[in-house]
């Protein structure tokens, strides 16, 4: 150990911090009011509105879906922002009077999406609108989930699809085949592995860190939009530091790069 | 029909197509003449620069959808090892992947396998160890518990090679075969991150095709070792291992099918482009 | 349920079930006892989350019984479905049962339908994708723009360096395949990665601070 900090950790143990702290500062600042952070436009979560207005006009319903995750696994994050959208989907799906079916993967995401859903109805004005058999469960594996949804898009012939969250293998199959029923096609996923496909296949496309930054987006709670704009410090920190390492270790200095070896 | 709707041909043709020519090379295969890159060179050359008798950890992280990419990777290293007199602690922090594990070290150890003598002294199978990212840790900390019996239900303190390998700081390579998570990078995160970094516990990969670009940052810093980039890397590695062990080359067809496959989606795309660029000329919508 | 129960406590929860866990990964060395302590509160979890089984079966055949009783739309393959599942589920506690002990695959007739039915079928889906990426390449790798045209020569060098037949056209493609990998690859892959990892962090203390708890359910109570 070193400094009471366990083997391998002290340079991601200082990183954390500086990287809370700034989060923390821009924060504070942007809650208080002594600073107005600006979000760059996001085309995907635009065009939902788009989508909803759409699907209302043709009269045919939006199926969403927040991937393959859960609530304990190591891409919970990515479950939480669909989670999000999925609110503000559902409130507009609402108010515009358009029927919008979820198909929940892991047992334990339903009776969350369940509450999320029913708040955005109630804040939309309609809580009599919020049908539960919107939230359709399809099993739990990964391939049963994917085809079932799939078969549920075919059959309800859905004017748009939206898929916020992480995707594996199944991405491709749900935008591919999504794009051949006419459908709308907005996706966002931080799998690095299946953002190629989302880009390539669906109409609007968000890439990793965006799809995060949906809650902020939004809403345009200043903490959110805060917190996001602690996000970009903390990458001109960690690009300063790369300029800063590759300079010093070009020049001999080891101190650094002896660091983060730590 | 004019050259210009070349840019919207029903992707059913496509799709028949694909089946037919992929298929043919699986009938009659090519024999196209397989390189071998950079990358699976490594895992080769790591596990050939073992002493015999250290401890490989064979992670079977992998589903029956991804095992036409995965199975032939694990199953050759896996013969590699043993070759090599190796002692293999296999698991999968997948529960599907216990299965496929199971059955890969039939293959390599015999079809008698558990019941071979050299079980528990040379070779252990834990089958599904629980927790996911959760159980890689447990068991990297202390393996006992992680699982207290292996798969099929001998007590972990009464084999040998369990009381060799306590912990991470036993483990002398650990190979995992992945598709998705738990993964290569939650073993880099909760394995050799937390017990000394590459030099204290290197990392071998198999992994799908579709996941290698995203492991490169990790390679190129040496947390991972090596890699077998899907199909082709397990093609790769069986031929490195079918000119120094007699190992039999088995991708051949199937490295065949994939190629003409490729060849076939690149041709699509160019039709499509020729297509799309008649009717952009034209002054139409694609 | 009052607000405090259902919204209050849980935040609560979630920020201190955090710190302890910042507090173990950092703090507490591998094989101390309260190292083991926090190990045993997320094999708490797994227990709480293995319930989602219980709770997904119900949900299931909740949906698609009442799918059947109401002879609502395809209720024939509801019957299927509440048929095969019923049946699988019989099959494995038979073999739990019979052999006296927990396997991963119960008994033989179990390990039987897995590897003859849903090993067949999740293979038979996963090979679709190679069709659905033949169409979505004809579709769109297209020279629109610049960057479209970028990643159709990137697309079609690395189609040609990732097969055999490119290294045995001309040597110099598998090369360049690697080289892409090794390099702007790497570079762009390290940069979503970074970004996806502070994003993840700066969540998370958004979560632990109660202020991202959209999740949570409604406002009101």
């Amino acid at each position: 150990m070193i400094y009471g900090i366990n083997d391998g950790l002290v340079a991601s143990f200082v990183l954390l911090i500086v990287v809370v702290a700034e989060g923390l500062i821009a924060l504070y600042l942007s809650r208080t009011g002594k600073a107005h952070p600006k979000i760059r436009k996001i085309a995907g979560l635009e065009a939902i509105e788009e989508a909803i207005g759409r699907a209302t006009e043709m009269g045919r319903p939006i199926a969403y879906t927040t991937g393959l995750g859960g609530i304990r696994d190591q891409v919970y994050y990515q479950t939480i922002a669909g989670l999000s959208i999925l609110g503000y989907t559902a409130e507009l799906a609402a108010k515009y009077n358009a029927r919008l079916i979820y198909f929940p993967y892991d047992p334990t995401i339903m009776p969350m999406a369940i509450d999320v859903m029913e708040q955005a109805y109630l804040r939309a004005g309609k809580p009599e609108a919020f049908n539960r058999d919107n939230v359709q469960y399809l099993g739990g594996d990964q391939f049963p989930w994917a085809f079932g949804v799939l078969g549920a898009i075919y059959r309800e012939q859905t004017a748009a699809n939206i898929h916020m969250g992480p995707f594996w293998a199944e991405s491709l199959i749900l935008a591919e085949a999504g794009f051949y029923t006419g459908a709308i096609q907005i996706a966002g996923t931080a799998n690095y592995h299946q953002i190629q496909f989302f880009v390539v296949a669906a109409d609007y496309a968000l890439i990793g860190e965006e799809l995060m930054a949906a809650g902020a987006y939004l809403s345009k709670d200043p903490t959110q939009i805060g917190s996001l704009w602690g996000s970009d410090w903390a990458k001109i920190t960690t690009v300063a530091l790369l300029i800063l390492g590759v300079i010093l270790t070009a020049a001999g200095v080891t101190q650094l790069l002896d660091f983060f070896a730590l | 029909m004019s050259l210009s709707s070349i840019a919207k041909i029903d992707r059913r043709y496509l799709y028949v197509l694909l089946f037919i020519f992929v298929t043919l090379p699986l009938l009659y295969p090519l024999k196209l003449p397989i390189p071998i890159g950079e990358h699976a060179k490594r895992v080769y050359s790591k596990t050939e620069d073992l002493a015999a008798g250290s401890i490989v950890i064979e992670s079977f992280d992998f589903g029956p959808s991804t095992r036409p990419e995965n199975f032939p990777q694990a199953k050759a290293h896996l013969f590699h090892v043993r070759e090599r007199g190796m002692k293999v602690v296999a698991l999968a922090f997948w529960p599907s992947g216990a299965p496929i594990g199971e059955d890969a070290l039939r293959q390599v150890y015999g079809s008698d396998f558990p019941n071979i003598p050299e079980y528990g002294t040379e070779v252990v199978y834990l089958g599904y160890v629980p927790g996911a990212e959760v159980g890689m840790q447990t068991f990297a900390d202390n393996t006992a518990t992680a699982k207290g019996t292996d798969h099929y239900g001998t007590a972990i303190g009464s084999l040998p090679l369990m009381q060799q390998c306590q912990s991470a700081a036993d483990f002398d390579l650990w190979a995992e075969w992945a598709s998705g998570t738990p993964g290569e990078q939650q073993v880099i995160q909760f394995v050799q991150g937390r017990h000394g970094g590459p030099s204290a516990v290197p990392i071998v990969v198999g992994s799908t095709a579709v996941s290698v670009p995203g492991m490169m940052p990790f390679y190129l810093t040496g947390q991972i070792y090596g890699i077998l980039n899907g199909l082709a890397g397990a093609g790769e590695y069986e031929f490195l291992l079918s000119i120094d062990y007699g190992y039999t080359y088995a991708q051949g067809p199937s490295l065949d099918a994939q190629s003409v496959g490729h060849v076939l989606i690149l041709l699509f795309i160019i039709i499509g482009n020729i297509g799309y660029l008649l009717t952009r000329s034209k002054g139409g919508k694609s | 349920m009052s607000l405090v129960v259902k919204r209050y406590i849980p935040l609560v929860i979630t920020f201190i079930m955090g710190i302890i866990m910042v507090i173990a990964t950092y703090f507490l060395a591998p094989g101390t006892p309260e190292r083991d302590a926090t190990t045993l509160l997320t094999g708490a979890v797994d227990v709480i989350v293995a319930t989602a089984g219980v709770i997904g079966l119900i949900v299931l055949l909740r949906h698609h019984g009442v799918n059947i009783s109401r002879r609502g739309k395809y209720w024939k393959y509801s019957t299927i479905t509440i048929i095969g599942v019923i049946l699988y589920l019989i099959v494995g506690l038979y073999g739990v049962a019979t052999q006296g002990r927990y396997l991963m695959l119960a008994s033989e007739h179990f390990a039987w339908v897995y590897n003859t039915i849903y090993t067949s079928m999740d293979a038979t889906i996963f090979s679709l994708l190679a069709f659905f990426i033949a169409s979505a390449a004809y579709r769109a790798f297209r020279l629109r723009s610049l960057e479209s045209s970028i990643l159709l020569f990137v697309g079609a060098l690395m189609l040609l360096g990732r097969a055999p037949i490119g290294g045995a056209t001309w040597s110099g493609f598998p090369d360049i395949s690697t080289w892409l990998l090794n390099v702007p690859n790497a570079a762009g892959n390290r940069a979503i990665t970074i970004g996806i990892a502070i994003g993840a962090i700066l969540l998370a203390i958004r979560q632990l601070m109660g202020v991202e708890r959209g999740y949570l359910g409604p406002e009101r109570s």
